[in-house]
């Protein structure tokens, strides 16, 4: 009683007075504002007071705001009394939102009834979907429904074929199914659920036959949501499937012939896919889904992600073996980045192979050696040249088949002395004599030693095997040509002839330009034939990419030809006047192509000739080359000891690019005449944050260089004795902790007088 | 991700001959002007076990984590497929109608 009091007194407290002439205005506003009952109350008032045909549509809308606003809480009979009275107030009836709120309000029957009655003056496509409602409605288990519709009704005759039909699907009769099908006609509102059923039974033999059955039923039609988990099967890829609702899961699974558990554990690892702990504890706790060989080996390979459940794993599948133990620690230190404990971790794995003459046993001996030294160089930088070789000659003990080994260890090789690398080679040969990538290598090893002969065969072998290999042809004539400069040397001129014409006849004009005819021209000069000899020299230097360049090779030619002081005067005169004019870029670069070819040859006399193509190469520095140029110009600098001209290149490209660390160091390589000389703190301050920044840019040859120019500065003592130096020398302590090598020497000049005198703070000592 | 096995779809304990066999009719059902990516992946299966040596570094090596994708494949592949209970289609029949109404209502409302 109480209650009810209560509720009364603020029922009459919410109720204001509004003056008539105010209502319109409020009505539109509780209707903009969603306020629907209130609104229903204001137009009704209006409407009762002059029934305008205005308020009575306004009337009208605010009904069917809160029919809305109660179907979406889910009030469908309370939605329904308000149809009732909008129809009594406003004298408006909308059959098909009755028939939809009879429908949702649980009034199957009397939705039927007023279906039957409707039906005629419906459009034919809102029939169709409205009988085809009906009947997926009775067949969902609404036959009841059925004493409703009037006899001869196709909803009612049809019924008991397409019932049949589904139960003789389920039960397995296929041939009761189509039996049942065929007595669908086509009007039937089943008509879809027959297409569905079709599909349904063709998705067992021919899922590209289902599908089309599926395509045929029109996207409207109801029936075409009973397929959905026949689709999802059929649309996606094993081990995904779509958005279903748990009914739909549930037929799914049936599909697949999958239960409820095995379900559930599928979605259970594949949720976990990305968590090695908790995929490992949801696998170990639901051990009848796999077999236990294949538990273990998932197990096994989750523990190199999880390490931390290992004591799980001994405790299930008992201790592993010495080998798969360390792997483990191995692969995990790999995933850590942890690449040099990873390293010591094969190591250890190395040794729990079984010693013996085991083919595979070998193999695997082998890729874990190389493994490492792969490991040992993405720890290490360019260090360590000396253990990586050995990890490789090691694991070719194991397995000599394997090229790229014995290609990576002879650039390791051509690190560590000449003699080494020739061995190398001719082990290689031994190995793989018909390799061109080996042969290559052999000419130009032959070539480097002066074994003209031999580099003339392998590359004639070369071009035997592949006759168009343009490299074998440039080596071939490297080879002529190293052979004349030789012959001539010595004097014999008929031979050294012959040797540059055999190289001219092997040239298709893809060599040097201007140098064989140069060469040729110098040799006969030699030989007394000088007339000729300069026509052809001329020649030559014409022919060559601009005149520097072609000077350039007259005045090394005959230095390789060892010409006397005299005699090479008129060619290093000729190249001083070529060095008064302008380079262009493309003249630059070739002519720093030729340095750098010469230089390896006779880097002796490539020096002589630097005060002579100094000024030249210097006024290079006021054209517009790009990064690559700069690169490239600093490079060869390098090689060449070029250092005033590094040091200006460096800088000038450190001020264009100046986040670039290989510019600073190039430009600190120069002025320290590569660690020879001093720099200042300041100097060595930004060439440490260089390479700290190389480390973030993960610029391998950066860090490579700079610490290199570190290590030369700090070993030929020219960083001062003071807080750089120790942050270099506590640098490199760390950077050497695994060099026992380098670690000793470190500490020797830790020892030295002149460091023990230096001023370290405590913090440093 | 699917190990180059199975993106070969071959044995683990193939031959070098069968892998090889194998590559070509991928490559042939998957040429690089038609399909770049495609033949790529098959390129780089192929390549990471084309020999025995390759297949040993490979098993030695991989430190990926198993698919769970795939094994869930391997188990739907190995069940016995049937069809709905009578009254899971019933349910499902249901479910469509209620949503079908519900749909109906406030399309109407």
């Amino acid at each position: 009683m109480a209650k009810k009091r209560k509720k009364k007194a603020r029922s009459r407290k919410g109720r204001k007075h509004v003056p008539a002439s105010q209502l319109p205005a409020l009505g539109e506003k509780q209707l903009r504002e969603g306020k629907f009952s209130e609104a229903v109350k204001t137009f009704r008032q209006l409407t009762e007071a002059n029934d305008d045909k205005r308020w009575r549509s306004f009337h009208r809308q605010a009904y069917q705001g809160r029919i809305g606003q109660l179907l979406a809480k889910g009030m469908a009979k309370e939605a329904l009394a308000i149809y009732r009275n909008m129809v009594d107030y406003c004298q408006t009836e909308n059959p098909s939102l009755y028939f939809s709120l009879l429908l949702k309000g649980g009034y199957a029957e009397k939705a039927v009834a007023l279906f039957v009655d409707l039906e005629e003056s419906l459009a034919k496509t809102a029939g169709q979907m409205v009988a085809e409602l009906f009947a997926a409605y009775l067949l969902s288990g609404h036959e009841q429904v059925l004493r409703f519709l009037p006899d001869g009704h196709l909803l009612k005759s049809q019924f008991p074929s397409a019932d049949m039909a589904l139960q003789a699907y389920c039960d397995g009769n296929n041939g009761n199914v189509e039996d049942h099908l065929r007595k669908i006609t086509f009007r039937s509102p089943y008509r879809n659920f027959r297409l569905a059923l079709k599909g349904m039974l063709a998705f067992e033999e021919d899922r590209t036959a289902a599908e089309d059955c599926f395509a045929k039923i029109p996207a409207t039609s109801i029936f075409r949501k009973m397929v959905i988990p026949y689709r999802s099967i059929i649309d996606y890829p094993p081990g995904k499937s779509a958005k279903l609702t748990s009914r739909e899961q549930q037929v799914v699974q049936s599909l697949q012939g999958i239960s409820k558990s095995t379900a559930r554990f599928i979605e259970g690892i594949t949720a976990r896919q990305n968590n090695a702990v908790q995929l490992f504890t949801f696998l170990v706790g639901r051990q009848k889904f796999l077999s236990g060989h294949k538990l273990r080996d998932i197990c096994y390979r989750l523990l190199i992600h999880a390490e931390n459940k290992y004591v799980n794993f001994v405790r299930i599948f008992g201790e592993l073996d010495y080998f798969q133990y360390n792997r483990m620690l191995a692969l995990g230190g790999e995933v850590d980045g942890d690449y040099w404990e990873a390293c010591q971790d094969w190591q250890e794995a190395f040794a729990g192979i079984p010693a013996g003459d085991d083919p595979q046993d070998n193999l695997r001996k082998a890729l874990i050696l190389r493994h490492c030294v792969e490991l040992l160089e993405r720890e290490d930088g360019a260090f360590d040249y000396e253990q990586r070789a050995e990890m490789l000659e090691k694991s070719l003990e194991y397995d000599s088949g394997d090229l790229s080994c014995w290609l990576k260890l002879l650039d390791l090789a051509a690190h560590d002395g000449r003699q080494r690398y020739y061995k190398l080679v001719n082990r290689m040969l031994a190995e793989f004599p018909n390799n061109v990538e080996v042969l290559l290598r052999g000419v130009m090893a032959a070539v480097d030693r002066g074994a003209y002969k031999k580099a003339g065969k392998l590359a004639d072998k070369v071009l035997q095997i592949d006759p168009i290999n343009s490299k074998a042809k440039q080596l071939l004539i490297d080879a002529h040509l190293e052979h004349g400069r030789k012959l001539a040397r010595q004097g014999k001129f008929v031979l050294a002839v012959k040797e540059c014409q055999a190289a001219a006849q092997d040239n298709n004009g893809n060599y040097v330009p201007g140098v064989l005819e140069i060469c040729h021209g110098l040799i006969l000069v030699l030989a007394g034939d000088k007339d000729a000899g300069l026509t052809l020299h001329e020649q030559g230097v014409g022919m060559a990419d601009n005149l520097v360049s072609g000077c350039f090779q007259a005045c090394m030619e005959a230095r390789l030809l060892q010409y006397s002081g005299k005699l090479l005067k008129p060619f290093d005169r000729r190249l001083k006047d070529a060095c008064k004019g302008k380079p262009e870029v493309r003249g630059l670069l070739d002519f720093a192509a030729l340095l750098q070819r010469y230089g390896a040859k006779e880097k002796q006399a490539v020096q002589n000739l630097r005060p002579i193509v100094t000024s030249w190469l210097a006024s290079g520095l006021k054209l517009d080359l790009d990064k690559g140029a700069y690169l490239q110009l600093c490079a060869i600098l390098q090689q060449q000891n070029y250092f005033e001209l590094l040091t200006k290149y460096g800088k000038k490209a450190d001020k264009l690019w100046p986040d670039s660390p290989l510019f600073v160091f190039y430009y600190l390589c120069g002025k320290s005449r590569a660690g020879s000389k001093k720099i200042s703190n300041r100097e060595l301050d930004r060439l440490e944050d260089m390479l700290e920044l190389a480390e973030l840019q993960h610029d391998r040859k950066s860090v490579m260089l700079i610490e290199e120019l570190l290590k030369k500065l700090l070993f030929s003592g020219k960083i001062s004795p003071n807080g750089a130096m120790g942050n270099a020398l506590s640098g490199f302590l760390e950077m050497f902790e695994n060099n026992e090598t380098m670690r000793d020497e470190m500490l020797q000049i830790m020892e030295s007088e002149d460091f023990l005198d230096a001023d370290f703070d405590d913090e440093k000592w | 991700m699917k190990t180059p096995f199975e993106i070969l779809n071959i044995a683990v304990d193939s031959d070098d001959d069968a892998i090889r066999k194998a590559y070509l009719g991928m490559v042939r059902q998957f040429p690089p002007e038609r399909f770049p990516e495609e033949f790529q992946r098959v390129r780089t299966a192929y390549e990471s076990i084309k020999t025995a040596r390759d297949r040993l570094r490979y098993e030695l090596f991989d430190y990926s984590m198993p698919d769970m994708h795939e094994l869930a494949a391997d188990i739907k592949a190995k069940a016995k497929p049937g069809r709905p209970t009578e009254k899971q289609l019933r349910q499902l029949l249901d479910q469509a109608v209620n949503a079908e109404i519900t749909a109906l209502v406030v399309n109407n409302g």
